[in-house]
């Protein structure tokens, strides 16, 4: 019921927008179109949806982490006028006008009662979410000693532990902390500062998880980067100094990360090993 | 003579005040009215009437000043040698005085009906000393108006109404030990409450007096009898249907009581005054002030 | 004779003390009505607020810095309560946060007479004097998600979406000295040219960040006792005063920042918050 709720255009003020048209399956829910989302009417959002996949395992959601538990996430989008722009109370009153939903509800929660009301679509929706886990890659294929590796694709996993991962780290891939890689000296993105109200974060953004980073172009929150090399390519020669620049990006007297033109290549060979092709058709996501 | 001096001291307990003040204050005392003793072979008929303020701070009277009258008619009628009946019927009005107007609530009170025994007619000690004594047993019947919604639609307490709304019962003792001219005089009351067609059950109330007296004839025809003492009195607190306590109810307080009565032949007009002395009605929220009686009878 | 003589003492006696004996106390748990009236003191005087439409100039209430002000909206969570007396009596409040629904967490809203009745139940006998709880929602309605009750985020219209988190109190009007440009309230537009929003809230502790806890826990004693057991009713009025709100620890110039909507931004009006609430009286 959560996966229906997820794919429901009735979420949105209109009726136009669901959430899978800017999380999107075969992608690995991130948008596969746009590079800033377009929510009714045709607004543009102000920051690149993020795929959804292993949200059981994070802490804290949405770029800046102001969502402090799943359940806290679809408001957001459903509230926010750029995005769905319809009110949540409104939302559960067309649930509940719904021909079959509240048959489904109650079956699903028996502690419901008769009438649906927003926690209980909100748990439906995180249900969902945090069924959609990501760990069926070429890459964990090989950690769980099913599978093997290329002898690129191994080279570039070496570089990265070496160089990417004391920020996307673990089996994430993420250290699920809050960063400023570099990206402008001027910041029109206030960031994680937003939430914590300290300057010390100002332009901080979650680091995000790097599983199925193939697929989920454009990257950084703004979008600005098409390709993984141009990624690869920021860090070793395009990071810029702030204030608030990531100390793991200032080692010494280079700003960035030292990367040659080989080491680019094999690190972009690695991170094509995190695509989870069972995950994006997987039926029942 | 003895005789005469008795039944003055009936008169004294009958009529004296506090126990009739029990019947209005603002504090769920609907009182007895009842402490009256037994005319010794003699009947009477006479009316009463009552003045007892309150100060109250009780939720929605901020402060008013609350006035209860009463107006009680009173019989008593020997039915056989040791038994009589007594009556009591009050007409009630209840004023609350606030600045912008005052509430008002009027009526019949409830009717009480008290049978009493006489167990000891005049015994007589060695040195002079009598003693009467007689025990009653009634009932008090729900004929005053009840409104059981006087608090919730008109933030007015309960005890605003004339009426109880209730049955109740009676019991009552009277002791008076006399000595030539005078005595004391020593009576008790108690008043079982039943609970009320909307489950409201006012408090039992209870009260108590000692009074001196001592009679005078400075002409022939004319008797006057001063009186001074102490009465108290009691009321446990209201239950609502639930069976819960009402708020800000029941209290207790002790009053020093003066008066006379001025008889002459089958007439007898009596005043009185009681001052409270200690007292804690309502949650302390209201405060009883000094009470007046006066009241005027015809004995036959 | 002597017989009638001593049945009659006796029963004299029996009569005039019989209602002194105290009734029977039982030792069931009871309850307590607390009541949370808004006012606003003015010369000494309490009192009740009026709410106004959105965009009436009606002025009723002054601040500290004389200015001039109304309220469209009040509403505040009280949650966390417990219970002392001066035995070692305690009593704390039941709290639940479950998508079905939250116990708890009381949502006082002027606008709403019976939201501002919270009734205690299932307190241990005995007499207690002071009462304690918290202004606003802390951690525990948060951590484990969406619930319901007074904490729906769909119908409580306090939850901040983007900093999951519940407003511990909610303000919305206007002064003649604001100039407006109010966003994101409910009932004060941002084409308002006088409107005013406190939205006061901020519960997380975030390590390295700058702690804003403006959610506030407040202990009041009584100047009695309030007697609990299974045959009372009592009720305890408490009272919070939107004067003191505004003026107290920090005198708040509606001409500043009017429109709180961060953490940071609503640290004076959360601190005054705990000289605004006050203990009244007790019915017992």
């Amino acid at each position: 019921m959560g996966k229906r709720i997820f794919g429901d255009p009735m979420l949105s003020r209109d009726n136009s927008v669901a959430c899978n048209n800017c999380h999107v399956k075969a992608v690995a829910f991130a948008d596969p179109q746009h590079a800033l989302s377009l929510g009714v009417d045709e607004r543009q959002g102000i920051r690149n949806a993020p795929g959804i996949a292993n949200m059981a395992f994070m802490k804290e959601f949405m770029w800046d982490g102001g969502v402090y538990h799943l359940d806290f996430a679809p408001p957001n989008a459903i509230e926010n006028p750029l995005e769905m722009d319809e009110k949540m109370a409104k939302v559960v009153w067309k649930l509940n006008r719904n021909s079959t939903y509240p048959a489904q509800f109650r079956a699903a929660f028996p502690e419901m009662g008769d009438t649906i009301t927003s926690p209980f679509v909100l748990l439906a929706l995180s249900q969902y979410q945090t069924m959609l886990v990501s760990a069926t890659s070429k890459y964990d294929y090989y950690k769980l000693g099913k599978g093997e590796l290329s002898a690129n694709e191994m080279e570039g996993l070496q570089l990265f532990k070496q160089k990417c991962a004391v920020c996307h780290s673990g089996e994430l891939f993420t250290n699920q902390e809050y960063r400023n890689n570099g990206l402008d000296t001027a910041f029109a993105d206030e960031g994680r500062a937003r939430i914590t109200e300290s300057a010390a974060d100002l332009c901080k953004l979650k680091v995000p998880s790097l599983r199925n980073v193939e697929l989920t172009d454009p990257y950084m929150h703004d979008a600005r980067f098409n390709t993984l090399e141009e990624v690869l390519d920021h860090y070793a020669a395009g990071v810029k100094q702030s204030a608030t620049l990531a100390t793991e990006l200032h080692q010494g007297d280079f700003i960035g990360i030292p990367l040659t033109a080989s080491e680019k290549k094999l690190i972009v060979d690695f991170l094509k090993t995190l695509t989870d092709y069972e995950f994006i058709q997987d039926e029942r996501f | 003579m003895a005789r005469n001096v008795i039944a003055l001291a009936v008169f004294l307990l009958f009529f004296s005040e506090t126990t009739m003040a029990c019947d209005a204050c603002g504090c769920s005392v609907n009182g007895v009215g009842v402490g009256l003793m037994a005319v010794y072979r003699q009947n009477y008929v006479g009316m009463q009437y009552q003045y007892a303020p309150f100060r109250s701070q009780l939720e929605h009277a901020h402060g008013a000043v609350d006035y209860f009258h009463s107006f009680e008619l009173v019989a008593r009628l020997r039915v056989l040698r040791r038994i009589n009946l007594q009556l009591n019927q009050p007409y009630r009005l209840n004023i609350r005085r606030h600045p912008d107007g005052d509430d008002k609530r009027s009526g019949l009170g409830d009717t009480r009906l008290v049978a009493h025994y006489v167990l000891l007619d005049q015994h007589q000690f060695k040195g002079g000393l009598r003693l009467y004594t007689e025990a009653g047993i009634g009932v008090k019947a729900p004929t005053g108006p009840f409104d059981p919604d006087i608090h919730d639609a008109h933030n007015l307490p309960e005890n605003f109404n004339p009426g109880n709304g209730s049955w109740g019962g009676i019991l009552q003792a009277n002791i008076v030990l006399g000595y030539q001219t005078g005595g004391l005089t020593l009576s008790g009351n108690y008043q079982y409450n039943g609970p009320s067609t909307s489950g409201y059950r006012f408090g039992h109330q209870w009260s108590g007096k000692a009074l001196l007296y001592n009679q005078f004839w400075p002409n022939g025809a004319i008797s006057l009898t001063p009186y001074i003492g102490l009465t108290a009195e009691g009321i446990g607190r209201d239950e609502q249907a639930d069976g819960k306590y009402a708020a800000s109810t029941g209290g207790k307080g002790w009053f020093a009581a003066a008066g006379l009565n001025l008889k002459f032949n089958q007439w007898l007009l009596g005043a009185a005054l009681s001052q409270p002395l200690s007292q804690h009605y309502s949650n302390a929220e209201v405060e009883a002030k000094a009470r007046m009686t006066m009241n005027l009878s015809f004995i036959f | 004779m002597k017989k009638f003589l001593f049945l009659s003492t006796l029963l004299f006696g029996v009569l005039f003390f019989s209602a002194c004996k105290d009734e029977e106390e039982t030792k069931d748990p009871g309850t307590l009505e607390v009541n949370f009236d808004n006012i606003a003191v003015i010369n000494n005087v309490q009192q009740q607020l009026s709410l106004v439409t959105p965009g009436s100039t009606d002025y009723a209430y002054t601040n500290a810095l004389g200015q001039k002000f109304n309220i469209n909206l009040l509403r505040y969570y009280i949650s966390a309560i417990e219970l002392d007396g001066p035995n070692g009596e305690h009593y704390h409040d039941h709290m639940e946060a479950t998508a079905s629904g939250s116990k708890g967490y009381y949502l006082v809203d002027e606008s709403i007479p019976a939201s501002q009745l919270i009734l205690l139940e299932d307190i241990p006998a005995g007499e207690y004097n002071k009462i304690t709880f918290t202004v606003g929602v802390d951690s525990s309605g948060v951590v484990n998600g969406a619930s319901g009750g007074s904490l729906d985020p769909a119908t409580c219209h306090m939850f901040w979406n983007w900093n999951s988190g519940y407003i511990a109190v909610k303000y919305e009007g206007q002064s003649d000295v604001s100039n407006g440009g109010v966003s994101g309230a409910e009932t004060v537009t941002g084409d308002n040219p006088h409107g005013m929003a406190y939205h006061i809230g901020g519960w997380k502790d975030i390590p390295g960040g700058v702690f804003v806890y403006n959610n506030k826990r407040l202990s009041l004693t009584f100047d009695t006792v309030v007697k609990v057991e299974s045959k009372e009713a009592p009720e305890l009025h408490m009272v919070f005063d939107v004067i003191k709100m505004f003026g107290s620890h920090h005198n708040i110039d509606f001409t500043g920042n009017h429109n709180v909507h961060k953490p940071a931004d609503g640290v004076e009006v959360a601190h005054n918050l705990e000289h605004a609430f006050a203990y009244d009286h007790i019915h017992q």
